[in-house]
């Protein structure tokens, strides 16, 4: 038959495509539905960033559909502004900041006044920042926004309520002695950082000792400072109205100078800066084209504990690049989703899971910090982590840790085929729409690239420069940036059945 | 930085007015019974897309406890068109297959030619082709859930893609294959032993389930199952799960998102409108559907208490028998007492976490309630220095506080006023919202949850002793102690 004729026939006998009565037939299969294509674009910045008199950038996103609203005040501050024997300090300033009373009141009556408004404030401490979060009926946002005034500027640290969370921290240090993730946490860590690294020091008895009133206080004068600090507000909010009223609370919010405050004030410069001088850094020794990311030791450890389930950590330090826009970034960012994205595509899933069913769970994180190019030459390390954690039957854990190692290997050995790209590409590009679908997350979102240094046009550009990547560029970026032989691998579970 | 002024502050109140309406999304049922709730939220990228059945583990049939868990799962195997390679190949195999295995578990060993076959399989089948459609296509939050009651499985879509949803999730429930039954059940002791097992102070909450409502009750074993029973299942009896209660009449989707009503309602007439009263090919049967709905005759919670050791935080649970669900009466003025014992102006943590005799390291309260009855739970983490056995009197002392000084109207004010800003907290995620409102819809209708917050306006300080002179009562409850063991202190 030829090709003519059996079109011909094909018509005769398929005509659901032009059959008005017919015209909602279902699709044998879902590949032959046909969409409109995605309109999504982030909304335009322009006309939501505000300043107050001090230069304190503010991003307002107005959304009157319920009557609440958002405020996150961000500032470039965390662990990594922690010294010597300051272990946690930055978590603790920000925790004791809202549960340790504030101006006139003391913590109870902070609580009540809180509380009573329906409202929540949080204030919360991680590597690189530290976040205050107020969460409130607009009825009640003028007054939740001097609670959160007074938080920021007039913590009192209550002494009474520093013990009791100090005889908290303590009981929760035993509890993390129990976990056995915890546990692998610390350790694995410690092997990749190397153990004076700051990105392995963790609490001790000795760090939660040192917590006075007055380093708490010295170090919230110091570091909670309007430079480079953000403020997002989102919701139920005339946004003209807002401004105003945050000028009034936070406008007059100056930059202290502070005695030896210059250092650390020039050192801190990038929120996602990593290292400090004083960490043994050998200088710029390493070659740019193949940073070092090995870990400080790499090897295989075990650590024997009794349990149904192994935990397993395998990796080496975090890529850090100083650009946004660099190229071997948008490849990493895909070979991290090809290698374990949250989709159907994830290689380790389909061995480990789909094919062996050997774990219920594999999470996979690679830090791609972006710090200034001095930085990067006074770094001693890589910045954040990529690492592979999982957990799996005792008895299994060697098996899944050699699926892993293999698939880092293949990654670095053979180009990924285009499809797996295309299905990379189109997972990661899906997940941009939820990184703005409310007003919540596009004034957090924004006001995130400030805090960071990203340019907004990072979402511009960011489809056009996934659709860039080749299999090449992936092969290449990981020949850079995964090293296989310098991974620590840190097992915890029971030693004998392994 | 214009001034504004008095305007914007009535638009403020104006505003809050219109939200503080009950929430009205368009409800419809379709000829075979399957009910659909949409919410058009204009604007929105995505569209949240959840579906629940009326089953979860209380439906879980003696000697097979985790059946419906093990359900949800082998939903995401596909259908006879997603997830194959060539079905017609793959049918035949598979029945001989699952002679094979249903042959090996009675045995307790291989049955010959298992391998032979399951090799074959493996060439014909397309283990987590069901999820690469869906991401292939840009959808995001693919997952499922089994709960004591309902099973909810979950998927945000973009919102030009909407017929997508559609499409997959009537396939699998107008035709599911259940393959890779055998990898299924691995990965599924591999969560419990992820979720239970590998928490010291999780096995003990478990075994505390089972002493408090006492075998054979329904809610007596955790959604996981029992590991001996699930290692055992078949797929016969996976599948006998899904026909009986996988019914459209038992089927409840929310839709939340970038849709308009008519729109869904068209969709959802040609997909789902597929599916039999009694699923396709298995005819009506609504008699049998009834049966199933039935509230089964349930005897109350046994009321055992528990002591151990454990790895852990000294810690004591005291449970107390209440009401199942209900958005009014003593149901909802449980929930409010609640409220007030937790919070940072609650009376848990100011007399017990930072009062001068603290004892607890953290302590909270919850009324669980659900459809086939509910208790009032009160937790307490033992603080630094302080023996677990400490922990029960200092609750008994509260609890007589609680009695002689009852919540006066500030307290009560406050309450009122964080359930009202949490109720709106719940509308803002759309994948939240169709989650609740699911969840509302099985425990008797959506409206539930409007109403439930009217009637916790109403609760007053009397209502508040009344529920706690009813229920709260030493005599009537059941607490599981933990003892922290080990080496180190307390």
């Amino acid at each position: 038959m030829s090709r003519l004729l059996a079109l011909a026939v094909l018509a005769a006998v398929a005509p659901p495509f032009t059959a008005p009565l017919q015209a909602q037939a279902i699709p044998e299969r879902p590949e032959e539905l046909r969409f409109a294509p995605s309109t999504f674009e982030p909304p335009p910045v322009d006309g939501l960033r505000f300043e107050l008199r001090n230069g304190l950038p503010v991003y307002v996103v107005p959304d009157r559909g319920l009557p609440l609203v958002d405020v996150v005040l961000a500032l470039p501050v965390g662990d990594r502004n922690e010294g010597r024997g300051e272990d946690g300090l930055a978590s603790m300033t920000a925790a004791m900041a809202r549960r340790g009373g504030a101006g006139d009141l003391g913590p109870g009556q902070l609580d009540d006044e809180i509380d009573a408004l329906g409202a929540r404030i949080q204030a919360s401490s991680s590597w690189g920042r530290t976040v205050l979060v107020l969460d409130t009926g607009s009825e009640s946002l003028d007054r939740g926004l001097e609670l959160l005034a007074s938080i920021l500027f007039e913590p009192r640290f209550d002494g009474e309520r520093l013990e009791q969370a100090k005889e908290n921290l303590r009981v929760s240090l035993l509890a993390e002695a129990d976990d056995p993730r915890a546990v692998l946490d610390r350790e694995w860590l410690r092997l990749v950082h190397g153990p004076d690294s700051k990105r392995s020091r963790r609490l001790t008895e000795a760090s939660v000792a040192a917590f006075e009133r007055g380093v708490l206080a010295r170090f919230h004068r110091r570091h909670w400072r309007p430079d480079r600090a953000v403020i997002a507000v989102s919701g139920d909010i005339d946004a003209g109205q807002l401004v105003a009223r945050l000028d009034e609370l936070f406008g007059g919010w100056e930059a202290a100078v502070s005695e030896s405050a210059g250092a650390a004030e020039a050192a801190g410069k990038d929120a996602g800066q990593v290292g400090r001088p004083d960490d043994g850094s050998p200088g710029n020794e390493e070659s740019e084209a193949s940073p070092n990311v090995a870990a400080s030791t790499p090897g295989w450890r075990t650590i024997d504990r009794e349990g149904p389930q192994a935990a397993i950590a395998i990796g080496h330090r975090g890529a850090v690049f100083d650009t946004w826009d660099d190229s071997d970034r948008w490849a990493l960012m895909l070979l991290t989703e090809i290698l374990d994205g949250p989709g159907a595509v994830s290689r380790l899933r389909s061995r480990l899971q789909l094919e062996e069913g050997l774990t219920y769970r594999v999470l996979t994180w690679f830090d791609l910090d972006v710090v200034s190019a001095a930085s990067i030459s006074a770094r001693g390390q890589g910045g954040g982590e990529f690492r592979v954690f999982l957990e799996t039957a005792p008895e299994t854990a060697a098996t899944a840790a050699a699926v892993v190692l293999e698939e880092l290997r293949r990654l670095r050995r053979d180009e990924v085929p285009e499809n797996e790209i295309a299905t990379a590409r189109q997972s990661l590009l899906a997940r941009v729409p939820l990184l703005f679908d409310r007003a919540e997350a596009v004034a957090g979102r924004y006001a995130e690239d400030e805090l960071l240094g990203r340019p907004h046009e990072y979402w511009a550009v960011y489809r056009e420069r996934l659709l860039a990547v080749t299999g090449a560029d992936i092969r290449r970026a990981a020949r850079r940036f995964i090293d296989p032989e310098g991974v620590a691998v840190v097992v915890v579970g029971d030693a004998a059945s392994g | 930085m214009k001034p504004v002024g008095a305007l914007a502050l009535l638009l403020v109140a104006a505003t809050a007015a219109a939200a503080a309406r009950p929430l009205e999304p368009a409800h419809f049922t379709l000829d075979n019974g399957m009910t659909f709730l949409v919410v058009e939220r204009p604007g929105r990228p995505l569209v949240a897309a959840v579906w629940t059945v009326r089953a979860g583990s209380a439906s879980d049939p003696a000697g097979r406890r985790g059946l419906a868990h093990v359900v949800e799962h082998l939903l995401y195997a596909g259908s006879r068109t997603i997830g194959t390679g060539d079905w017609e190949k793959e049918a035949p195999l598979l029945r001989r297959w699952e002679r094979l295995y249903e042959q090996s578990v009675r045995q307790g060993a291989m049955a010959r030619g298992l391998d032979r076959v399951e090799q074959r399989l493996a060439a014909l089948q397309r283990p987590g082709a069901y999820s690469g459609v869906y991401t292939r296509e840009g959808a995001l939050g693919i997952d499922a859930v089994t709960r004591h009651d309902s099973t909810t499985f979950q998927t945000l879509v973009p919102k030009e893609k909407v017929e997508l949803w559609f499409w997959m999730e009537s396939d699998r429930l107008l035709e599911p294959v259940f393959r890779g039954f055998r990898r299924e059940l691995a990965v599924v002791e591999q969560e419990r032993r992820q979720r239970i097992d590998s928490s010291p102070a999780g096995v003990w909450f478990e075994r505390f389930d089972a002493a408090y409502w006492g075998a054979g009750h329904p809610y007596a074993h955790s959604p996981g199952g029992e590991p001996s029973e699930v290692a055992r299942l078949l797929p016969a009896a996976a599948r006998s799960h899904f026909e009986t209660h996988y019914r459209p009449g038992r089927l409840v989707a929310v839709l939340v998102g970038d849709l308009s009503p008519e729109r869904a309602r068209a969709l959802a007439e040609r997909y789902f409108g597929r599916l039999g009263g009694g699923g396709r090919a298995r005819g009506g049967g609504t008699g049998e559907a009834e049966s199933v709905e039935k509230v089964e005759e349930v005897a109350g919670p046994a009321l055992e208490s528990l002591e151990g050791l454990c790895a852990c935080r000294s810690q004591v649970e005291i449970r107390y028998p209440t009401v199942p669900f209900e958005a009014g009466g003593d149901a909802v003025a449980l929930d409010v007492l609640a409220g007030l014992l937790n919070s940072r102006s609650g009376r848990l943590y100011r007399d017990l976490v930072v009062g001068e005799s603290r004892v607890a390291f953290a302590a909270s309260a919850e009324h669980v309630s659900r459809r086939l009855g509910g208790y009032f739970a009160v937790r307490i983490e033992a603080g630094e220095g302080v023996g677990g056995e400490e922990l029960i009197p200092a609750w008994d002392r509260l609890l007589g506080r609680l009695r002689t000084a009852r919540a006066d109207d500030a307290e009560l004010e406050r309450v009122r006023r964080q359930l009202l800003t949490d109720s709106w907290r719940q509308l803002e995620q759309d994948a939240g919202l169709a989650q609740r409102l699911a969840a509302a819809e099985v425990l008797g209708g959506w409206r539930q949850s409007t109403e439930w917050l009217d009637a916790a306006a109403e609760v007053s300080a009397d209502d508040l002793a009344r529920v706690i002179d009813r229920y709260l009562r030493p005599a009537d409850r059941a607490v599981l102690s933990l003892t922290r063991t080990g080496g180190s202190e307390p």
